[in-house]
């Protein structure tokens, strides 16, 4: 009886045993395997919703636009209904992050990192890949949230680090590994993180040393692709590269390994080679195509979304670099033929993968997902000895993917376990800054890109801002356009959104520069420019030039023409002192005349009873009916004073291209440096304050009575009739006709920032006396607020022109 | 011991039962055996099978069909024969399946596929598709749910799609097996610039019925390659006929010089063009530049059909090559003359399309007459909610010769009259000529050519780009032709 009680449980113990491995590890040869892949990206600390105005492009991918055009998207609530539905839908799941979770949102700011960590930690991410901006609060801070709250894998492999065990040595070698192998019921999927280079030496030029040595990626991309493909089925990518690199485009930015010389150009700068460097220049697209063995490839740090991913075919060697030849050769996936020096001249490909790319964008707007199938090949007779060696090795490849993005838009709910862990935070947040409060109004959006001239409207908001804040007033400020990291959305500004706007802690920096050297600075932002779609790389104020973006497009052939410098620099002038005597229209701002040659304007915007003036003595003229002073230029806001390259001049920038960073290296060996401790976001934000008048400010005797009737009479009203007599207040300020439409800002503001106030009574039962009572307190709120708050307005004003200067 | 004993034995049961349960979908069917055949077996396509005989594309309904033979299997790789749920179709990466076939159903997200019921774990049927270009399979799925007849009012098509969120009462959605199958490639070829840029109703684009103009291959990532020419076929000897015509700031356009119209087999500029947006500077490439292969994104932006996030690759010349000079573009000579165009042509909405992204000129127009300022209340922006505001820019866009400054201030475009059409042209920073100036309102210019442009939202909606100062001529004494 004994015995038979032992057998029974011997044998239920061992059908135990075999369940547990069998779930394991199933034997999948001669399967089809679905692996789905979410991907995610560039988070940098958006968890908390905000607004958006959907673009073209976002539009097209299913972030669709509501009447308003201002949409609410993202949110870190959202995106764990949509990865969490995915993980329940069973199947083999992997979740893969690209990086740059940290940085650009208050709640990092204040809670560095360990509210994006937990969130990371509770969806389960599988792998996750460095980005450059995990370490915006030292590496110190990373290393310490990742020890207490990230229980996911951190990657990289492109980073030599020192051992974390020596005294003072970075501790970041303790907790990144390069690799991880996911066994997803059975079928191995090994992910290697990839770090981003450029903006690493970008950080150490700004004077923050990390304890990391860059190390060539294809180099050690491949040792690991070879290394892991003998224990693994699949090799997988996480990027922080970016997309590709440009030989000349990212010289200085804070995107790429960076050249030396601040004058090289073209063909002659032999480390922008991708070959020669001893840090190659690589992206996504060049790293696919310079090794051989990755299966799918997932990229991030451009904030771009890839749809359809690209299918970038791995072994295909840059042939400027034997060596990269000569190795893809020795893997038997190309034949190079050579000419009497050897030299590869052209190759026939013998066999290579075709490698999906994918990118998910950025800031929580999407979710990407890649379904995958993978199998065994049969191979045939035509197969070529590399097919029968990589079959020897491992015969799983990708048979097919397909990319669905998810937008996250209103329509997704919220997840109740990420809500909580956003609860303990969000109070604490809002005790600490005062981030609801609204500091001013923004009748139309300003925009951190230029749509027109090369300076952008937001641009040239910062950088008069900074300009001109007490105890600066410098000559000139410069700050980098990227620096500027979101539109301000029409609508109520508040502290929220000028730490979107701006959410490193930079201060402004004060310096004095020669002016060879100022000119030197210039033609380093057109160069940068030029190769970036002609979108101004910084922005000015004080100062004039006109980039030459069309050199070597309208020069079809190398060689010729002078290439990408700045033009007509002028610093400070007459239009500083008093801009309406030199034909700046009043309302629009803008110079309203013209002379030859220029484009000022033209000269039919002069009022009628002023003769445009064609020309002046010295061809300097400018305005209605008067020339520029002695020596100054037109310029498109004014008359400008020439640079003297060897005057001085004095220029307030922020402390991060200061000290050198995105390549701004005229500025980094700077003795004249002074850090004025002052935040370049409170700079701003005062600038609001003191320089644009209340959205009120126009409201005549009869209007303002109407608003201060409404304020006290409307108290007691029912829901329906206090709506309706706030629908009647707004009627009578807007008008019927455009004459009395001249309070529509103001209006404007008060229905908007009425919107958003009375949202604080949510918290009270619908419909509820209280309710109805919080929400007219909310609105009188507004309607009095919207008198004084500043009406903020900025715009392209051409003080960076874009004009080829064959006209000159 | 007993206790010990019958707790053995009841922990093993449950994990026995446990595990059966946890497996039994898998027991059920694993993935799916996809080949092209049919009951009787293996059938062998037409073309396709290898890459060096790849079928033709072909965006005709129904151009190519193929047997399929779908079979669930287990564990064991055996026909899994209880199985008999629906499963889905599809063609990946490119293909477009039929419309009308009767399995034929759209997913919330929009997708085309085919929902088939296995019968004992087995489909056999005929699969239809059209416009499929390089490798391409066939895909099929357990998803759980027989996608809802009426995708629109379907329980979860408000929610997101999700997995599972496919059917009318899917308000708890549960997923499938998750089993896929994936059948051996078929080669297709690339589409030609032309297949690109050819609408589908081309009847349509003559009565200018808006949106009408868009490409079929929209939202697909596409390759074009460069195919080899002997010489005795009309196109210049050679591999790369994909001549770039001018770069821009972000990107460039590229004329296929060997295109031919399909049903008279003529070269042709119709359709032959397109632009490649590149966001960036592209880098080292020139206008003259030949083109081995790019590949790109196709979208449509304001009704112009354009390839993004593109990546090409150039026919260089070396050294060792006769003829070769490596400091100037090998195919500069092939770039092709431009394409006259006169007041009838544009206004020929068909006409205007199949020469969209072409090198075009026109002759003997008037400039801009007059830049009038909408902007009444000094907001910088033109207020559509003022009626003066929009009253004056819509009479100004109705007015030949009427640029609203505004909007000049932001896109450039000032306008030349040809006959009384009004035609685009955008060249600051380009050409020296300021449209502004009062000396140059009204002004004559013989001769402008450039890359034309379409923006359904401009005014007027067809843009000429000259490409450098000699594009543009005022007068005809010294004029390049």
């Amino acid at each position: 009886m004994r015995s038979k009680f032992l057998l029974l449980s011997i044998i239920t113990m061992f059908s135990f045993l075999s369940c547990l491995k069998e779930t394991d590890s199933p034997d999948l040869r001669g399967h089809d395997v679905e692996v789905t892949f979410i991907h995610t990206a560039d988070w940098h600390s958006r968890l908390l919703p905000y607004y958006l105005e959907v673009g073209e492009t976002d539009k097209a991918l299913g972030l669709n636009d509501n009447s308003s055009g201002v949409e609410v998207v993202g949110g870190a609530a959202r995106a764990g209904t949509i990865i969490k539905r995915i993980r329940s839908a069973g199947g083999r799941v992997i979740h893969l992050d690209t990086g740059d979770v940290f940085q650009g949102a208050p709640i990092f700011n204040e809670f560095l990192g360990e509210v994006e960590f937990r969130i990371y930690s509770h969806l389960k991410v599988d792998a996750f890949a460095v980005g450059n901006h995990e370490f915006d609060m030292g590496v110190t801070n990373f290393v310490n949230k990742a020890n207490e709250w990230a229980s996911f894998p951190m990657l990289n492999i492109n980073y030599a680090l020192e051992n974390p065990y020596y005294p003072g040595a970075s501790p970041l070698g303790a907790i990144t590994y390069p690799y991880q192998i996911v066994n997803v019921q059975g079928l191995r999927v090994a992910i290697i993180g990839v770090g981003s280079l450029g903006s690493i030496v970008s950080m150490y030029e700004g004077g923050n040393s990390l304890g990391i040595t860059p190390i060539d990626t294809l180099d050690i991309t491949q040792f690991y692709i070879d290394w892991l493909r003998p224990i693994s089925d699949v090799i997988v990518i996480s990027s922080h590269l970016g997309l590709r690199a440009e030989k000349q485009m990212e010289r200085g930015s804070e995107d790429q390994v960076q050249d030396d010389d601040p004058d090289c150009v073209g063909d002659s700068c032999a480390s922008n080679d991708l070959c020669v460097s001893n840090q190659r220049l690589v992206g996504d697209e060049q790293l696919i195509a310079n090794t051989e063995g990755i299966d799918v490839f997932f990229g991030g740090h451009l904030h771009i979304v890839l749809s359809p991913p690209e299918v970038v075919d791995d072994c295909t060697p840059d042939l400027s670099c034997p060596e990269l030849i000569d190795e893809m050769e020795k893997r038997g996936c190309l034949v190079a033929q050579r000419d009497q020096y050897g030299n590869a001249t052209s190759y026939t490909k013998t066999g290579s993968r075709k490698v999906p790319l994918m990118h998910s964008g950025a800031f929580l707007k999407f979710i990407g997902q890649m379904d995958t199938v993978f199998g065994i090949p049969e191979l045939d007779s035509a197969a070529t000895p590399n097919d029968i060696e990589r079959h020897r090795i491992n015969g799983w490849e990708l048979k097919a993917f397909r990319q669905i993005m998810h937008p996250m838009n209103e329509s997704v709910p919220l997840d109740p376990d990420i809500e909580w862990i956003l609860d303990q935070y969000r109070p604490e947040l809002y005790r600490r800054l005062p981030l609801t409060r609204y500091i001013a109004y923004a009748p139309v959006k300003i925009r951190r890109f230029a749509t027109g001239f090369g300076d952008s409207a937001l641009g040239n908001l910062v950088s008069t801002a900074i300009q001109v804040r007490r105890r600066i007033e410098t000559d000139f400020s410069l700050t980098n356009t990227l620096g500027i990291r979101s539109d301000i959305e029409a609508g109520p500004v508040s502290i929220e959104t000028m730490y979107n706007v701006f959410p490193f802690e930079n201060t402004i920096t004060t310096l004095t520069l020669s002016g060879s050297e100022v000119k030197a600075l210039l033609d380093y932002v057109a160069l940068r420019s030029s190769r970036r779609g002609c979108q101004a790389q910084a922005q000015v104020a004080g100062v004039t030039m006109v980039m030459n973006c069309n050199d070597h497009v309208v020069f079809p052939y190398k060689d010729e023409g002078s290439f990408e410098t700045a033009h007509r620099i002028t610093i400070g002038g007459s239009r500083l002192t008093d801009p309406t005597n030199f034909g700046i229209d009043d309302t629009s701002k803008k110079p309203m005349c013209s002379y030859d040659g220029v484009r000022c304007t033209s000269g039919t915007d002069c009022p009628d009873d002023i003769e445009p003036v064609k020309s002046c003595p010295d061809g300097t003229s400018f305005g209605n009916g008067g020339c520029c002073p002695a020596g100054e230029l037109c310029t498109p806001n004014g008359c400008g004073r020439p640079i003297n390259l060897l005057a001085s001049y004095t220029l307030a920038a922020n402390d991060y291209i200061a000290a050198g960073g995105s390549g701004f290296r005229v500025l980094q060996f700077n003795t004249t440096q002074y850090n004025t401790g002052i935040p370049l976001r409170d700079a701003v934000i005062d600038f609001m304050y003191i320089n644009y008048a209340g959205c009120g400010v126009d409201l005549d005797d009869q209007a303002f009575e109407e608003v201060s009737t409404f304020v006290s009479s409307t108290s007691n009203l029912s829901a329906t009739e206090f709506t309706n007599a706030f629908s009647a207040l707004l009627d009578s300020l807007r008008g019927s006709d455009d004459v009395t439409r001249m309070f529509t800002k103001y209006a404007n503001c008060a229905e908007d920032m009425a919107d958003l106030m009375k949202k604080d009574c949510s918290y009270l039962p619908d419909n509820s006396d209280a309710q109805l009572r919080c929400k007219i307190q909310k609105t009188h709120g507004a309607v009095e607020m919207c008198i004084d708050i500043p009406c903020i307005e900025a715009r392209e004003d051409g003080r960076i022109d874009r004009i080829f200067p064959i006209s000159e | 011991m007993k206790n010990i004993l019958f707790l053995t034995i009841l922990l093993g049961s449950f994990s026995f039962v446990s595990c059966v349960d946890k497996h039994s979908n898998e027991k059920d069917v694993v993935s799916f055996k996809v080949i092209f055949g049919d009951a009787n077996g293996p059938v062998t396509p037409v073309c396709g099978n290898t890459e060096d005989d790849p079928c033709d594309f072909n965006l005709t309904e129904g151009s190519f069909s193929v047997p399929l033979s779908v079979r669930a299997l287990n564990e064991n790789l055996q026909t899994a024969s209880t199985f008999g749920r629906t499963v889905l179709i599809s063609v990946v990466p490119s293909g477009i399946l039929d419309k009308d076939d009767p399995h034929a159903k759209v997913l919330p997200d929009g997708r085309l596929v085919l929902a088939v019921a296995l019968n004992q774990g087995e489909w056999n049927g005929n699969i239809n598709f059209r416009g499929a270009f390089g490798a391409v399979s066939i895909f099929v799925e357990d998803v759980g749910y027989e996608p809802a007849a009426d995708v629109v009012n379907s329980a979860c098509y408000n929610i997101y799609p999700g997995p599972g969120c496919y059917a009318q009462d899917d308000d708890n959605p549960l997923s499938g097996t998750g089993a896929v199958g994936v059948s051996n490639y078929l080669y297709f070829m690339n589409p030609t610039i032309y297949d690109i840029q050819k609408p589908a109703d081309e009847d349509a684009v003559a009565e200018g019925i808006r949106d009408s103009d868009g490409s079929e291959l929209n939202k697909f990532r596409i390759q074009v390659d460069a195919p080899e020419y002997t010489g005795d076929d009309g196109c210049p000897a050679g591999t790369a006929r994909l001549v770039v015509t001018q770069v821009s700031v972000t990107g460039f356009y590229v004329t296929d010089v060997c295109n031919r119209d399909p049903e008279s087999g003529d070269l042709s500029p119709n359709y032959a063009s397109l632009y490649v947006y590149n966001f960036n500077t592209p880098e080292e490439l020139y206008r003259g530049d030949c083109l081995l292969s790019f590949q790109g994104a196709v979208d449509e932006f304001q009704g112009y059909t354009e390839l993004k996030n593109p990546f090409w690759t150039v026919d260089t010349c070396h050294e060792e090559d006769p003829g070769c000079d490596v400091d100037e573009p090998k195919c500069a000579d092939l770039v092709p003359a431009p394409i006259e165009l006169d007041d009838l042509d544009f206004g020929d909405p068909l006409t205007m399309e199949r020469m969209e992204s072409a090198l075009v000129t026109i002759h003997n127009v008037t400039a801009t007459t007059e830049f009038l300022r909408c902007d009444q209340n000094g907001d910088g922006v033109i207020d559509y909610d003022l009626a003066s505001e929009k009253q004056c820019k819509y009479d100004c866009e109705d007015e030949v010769g009427c640029v609203v400054k505004e909007d000049y201030d932001v896109y450039f475009t000032w306008t030349v009259n040809l006959n009384n059409v009004e035609v685009g042209v955008v060249s600051k920073g380009i050409i020296g000529f300021d449209p502004e100036d009062e000396a140059n309102l009204g002004q004559s210019i013989y001769k402008i050519t450039g890359t034309l442009k379409h923006l359904d939202f401009g005014s007027p909606a067809w843009i000429i780009i000259p490409r450098d100062p000699e594009d543009f001529c005022l007068t005809q004494t010294g004029c390049e032709e």
